[in-house]
């Protein structure tokens, strides 16, 4: 994984997972995570997913400190090798409209712009 | 260490790594929620032994607490939400007052602050340090979450453990957390209505499923595991037995699967016995829960210890509650 918290420039071999957790009981149909493989995006999806990944780092690092609040969780890494190199994690409060859309319908919320409502 | 490599290392370090900087993640997530300040009493208005209830109404926005909607006194609004929330917080005050003399979450008659309608088709409850918050669900899976009373008790009670206790929410002493927060909500519900432990559902969220759903509930402490089987939701993954322990990063390590262990030993130990559960065996995890020695480290042994410890003090050893107790813990594998 990248040393710095800076996003890794996504490529073909880049696969972003996100999963939401937590929330008042585990409910493992709901657990399995949303993958996005950037391969399969067309190029307009794919500048949507990076402004809006870039879009993130003003967010704050989640706490994960509410019994039974929720958190998404996002992860890169190389679909080659399964190597996470960069993991964010968001308190459901405040995550992103885009980010709960790409979580909830998969890559085709990214026809959207990620600062759509 | 800031969150964020720690969140690193607990993903990719060595097992020690991972293990040592999720319970540091966890503890300094505590600490944070602590130096939030609690609502504080209202001097003028507040008398032991009543509660001080405000409900709002968060309009399907996820800002908080939202418009004011039911203040303590106040007749019904005609807003189901608003006034089951109103209900049950109630019903969980009275619990904590007529049963272990307790007024209020900090047992200095906090304001009990809920807000309902919060987001859109949302589907949870939770306690975030300050006040309790319940979704109206989605409608084809979940109804709303104050339908039911033990749900917006074991959210209640995530607010007393806080104040005790300070369990950290993960692993083992998360699913402690978890399971004391179910025990005093099936407690609220079976004192409000005279039920014996017999004769109780002992489920968790019952009437939170629509009828679309394949399930009894969201959790059985009667019978762990058993409580839904969905092709959306997927099975209920809780063990009822330490040989069953679900070793796990997903849930914060657990805490809502592996809550079914100590879940399943409250229950044995409640059915055991004849008389009421909140006079049998609740008071007895209710004193180990407020044990100086529970640590915030806890796990279910260094527990069933101190209730077994609470059991001898409250009605002596070899008391027929002290057996039910050792053998509850026994049968649940967590000692032997």
């Amino acid at each position: 994984m990248s040393d710095t918290d800076e996003l890794p420039v996504l490529s073909g071999d880049t696969r972003l997972a996100v999963t939401r957790e937590g929330g008042f009981a585990y409910l493992p149909g709901l657990a399995a995570p949303r993958e996005i493989d950037c391969d399969q995006l067309t190029t307009l999806q794919w500048a949507h997913l990076d402004a809006g990944l870039r879009s993130l780092a003003a967010l704050p690092e989640a706490e994960r400190s509410s019994p039974d609040g929720r958190f998404f969780r996002l992860t890169l890494s190389s679909r080659r090798t399964g190597q996470p190199h960069w993991q964010r994690c968001l308190d459901e409060p405040h995550a992103p409209a885009w980010l709960v859309r790409l979580w909830r319908d998969g890559h085709t919320a990214l026809d959207e712009e990620a600062s759509s409502p | 260490m800031p969150p964020h490599v720690l969140d690193r290392i607990a993903l990719q370090g060595t097992e020690r790594q991972r293990r040592c900087a999720q319970q540091t993640l966890q503890a300094d997530q505590w600490f944070r929620l602590r130096a939030s300040p609690p609502p504080v009493r209202d001097a003028a208005r507040a008398v032991a032994g009543r509660a001080d209830r405000r409900i709002h109404s968060a309009d399907h926005e996820q800002t908080l607490p939202g418009r004011l909607v039911r203040e303590e006194g106040q007749a019904a609004h005609g807003d189901a939400a608003v006034d089951e929330a109103y209900e049950w917080l109630g019903a969980t005050y009275r619990f904590y007052w007529e049963v272990f003399g307790r007024d209020s979450i900090d047992d200095r008659g906090m304001p009990l602050i809920g807000s309902v309608h919060y987001g859109r088709d949302y589907d949870n409850a939770f306690w975030n340090g300050a006040q309790m918050v319940f979704g109206d669900g989605d409608g084809d899976l979940f109804r709303r979450f104050t339908a039911a009373p033990e749900v917006v008790a074991h959210e209640l009670t995530h607010g007393v453990i806080e104040r005790d206790v300070g369990l950290i929410y993960a692993n083992q002493a998360g699913a402690i957390n978890e399971s004391l927060a179910d025990v005093f909500g099936v407690l609220v519900k079976q004192y409000h209505t005279g039920q014996s432990p017999q004769a109780a559902d002992w489920l968790i969220g019952a009437a939170l499923l629509t009828d679309q759903v394949q399930g009894r509930a969201l959790r059985s402490m009667q019978a762990p595991g058993t409580a839904y089987d969905d092709p959306v939701l997927g099975r209920d993954p809780q063990p009822g037995h330490m040989r069953d322990f679900v070793d796990t990063q997903a849930d914060n390590g657990g805490v809502h699967i592996n809550s079914g262990i100590p879940n399943r030993a409250f229950y044995l130990a409640a059915v055991a016995l004849e008389s009421p559960a909140w006079e049998s065996v609740g008071p007895v995890w209710y004193a180990a829960m407020r044990d100086a020695g529970l640590s915030r480290e806890a796990d279910f042994a260094a527990f069933a210890a101190l209730t077994l410890d609470h059991a001898e003090r409250l009605h002596g050893l070899e008391s027929r509650e002290h057996r039910a107790v050792d053998e509850a813990w026994r049968e649940v594998g967590v000692i032997s």
